[in-house]
């Protein structure tokens, strides 16, 4: 137990730069609202907090990747859904390619 | 009873307990803090407090109207602390060994104060508290007390009920930490980091642990002396008895009643031998090193 914690700790600056490809992946399947982002990672070596994902969204809708509408929601206010955009499609490429590479990489030493 | 604050959150009114609101109000001033340079700083902080308008939500019902101090701090907690998303610019992101590191070294630094832990007491949380400040088990520390008690003929009572009036309860969640000596108590930073502090320590996993072996202890020792109770209230109680049954009862009171003389009496002759064995200890300590000093000189 004290042994997977610590592979965690060390593993998580990498979770932390994963979490951008993950979140483009999951906005690649259509509009989602940032609560379904949490709850689909939950439970997953990439879950995280609301505190973590919406600086991450909103970085990566200023770089032109993502972007979202707004939907009325029945119960509460309006909510943001977001899509993938043109730009985020070519990055979502680039970054799967990389991670391939990461992962062929180590398992060919 | 609590006062109530009513606040707006993404265009919708909630109405807060007053702690509750001063830990929202502190988180939501850190994430201003930690988004400071960020360009979309209010567009964020906008989300989070949408986000944090559906937790409330979620914990309101027909007959719910105020969403409690303790259902905030798990909505803080469940959100997390906001990071300034450095990732894919130049940054230098603090590893978590260094992270843990530092926290270890501050809550050396934090002073431990001595409080009544109320959460598994059998009493009033005087044992529960010196456990906790001392870091050992609380079951020793009531053995401890009740010998100690036993060899200064009940004098340690008094001193109890002194220290059980003396002693301030840790009823709130940064008087908890400082219980532990675990909350991070820097004169300048104390009102910014106590929260983070208590998040810190509210998920740690020694005080998950002590908080499990303290409910159990207390449901255990509850259910037994409710099993008691009851017991007697059978025995005690009944409805109807006949005549042979109550000279059974009142020879039963009478044996009770003697057994219970035979207790005191047996207490008063092994607290005598206990005084002896005690008085005897040095001397056998005495006996013991003269021996392993003579086998010493013999072996060598």
């Amino acid at each position: 137990m004290d042994e997977n914690i610590k592979i965690a700790d060390t593993f998580s600056p990498i979770r932390r730069g994963l979490l951008e490809l993950a979140v483009l992946r999951i906005v690649a399947h259509g509009e989602v609202y940032a609560a379904d982002i949490l709850k689909l990672l939950a439970g997953t070596e990439l879950s995280t907090q609301e505190g973590t994902l919406y600086p991450l969204l909103s970085r990566m809708r200023r770089e032109g990747w993502l972007d979202y509408a707004w939907q009325e929601s029945e119960q509460g206010p309006p909510r943001k859904y977001y899509r993938l955009a043109p730009p985020g499609r070519e990055r979502l490429a680039q970054a799967q390619k990389y991670w391939h590479t990461i992962i062929k990489n180590i398992s060919n030493l | 009873m609590n006062k109530v604050i009513t606040i707006h959150l993404a265009g919708r009114a909630f109405q807060l307990e007053e702690p509750g609101y001063d830990a929202l109000r502190r988180y939501l001033d850190a994430a201003a803090a930690a988004l400071e340079n960020n360009p979309d700083k209010d567009e964020i902080i906008g989300d989070l407090e949408a986000a944090l308008a559906e937790k409330c939500q979620a914990y309101l019902g027909a007959h719910k109207e105020v969403v409690v101090a303790r259902e905030v701090e798990q909505m803080i907690i469940e959100m997390g602390p906001v990071k300034t998303d450095t990732s894919g610019e130049t940054a230098n992101p603090e590893s978590a060994a260094e992270t843990n590191r530092k926290n270890k070294e501050r809550d050396a630094a934090a002073p431990k104060k001595l409080y009544q832990i109320r959460e598994g007491a059998w009493l009033s949380g005087v044992c529960t508290g010196l456990a906790a400040y001392f870091g050992v088990d609380v079951a020793l520390v009531r053995i401890i007390f009740v010998l100690l008690t036993l060899l200064t003929h009940g004098v340690l009572i008094l001193l109890y009920i002194l220290m059980m009036v003396i002693i301030p309860h840790a009823d709130t969640p940064q008087a908890r930490a400082e219980a532990f000596g675990t909350s991070p108590i820097t004169a300048q930073d104390l009102v910014n980091r106590a929260k983070e502090g208590y998040e810190h320590f509210a998920n740690s996993d020694e005080w998950r642990r002590w908080r499990r072996q303290m409910r159990q202890d207390s449901r255990q020792w509850k259910r037994q002396w409710r099993q008691e109770r009851r017991q007697y209230r059978y025995e005690y109680y009944p409805r109807r008895r006949s005549f042979i049954g109550r000279l059974i009862h009142l020879v039963m009171e009478i044996v009770w009643l003697l057994f219970i003389i035979f207790c005191l009496w047996l207490a008063y002759y092994h607290f005598a031998s206990v005084h002896q064995f005690i008085n005897l200890l040095p001397q056998w300590a005495d006996q013991a090193v003269a021996w392993i000093k003579s086998e010493w000189a013999a072996h060598h």
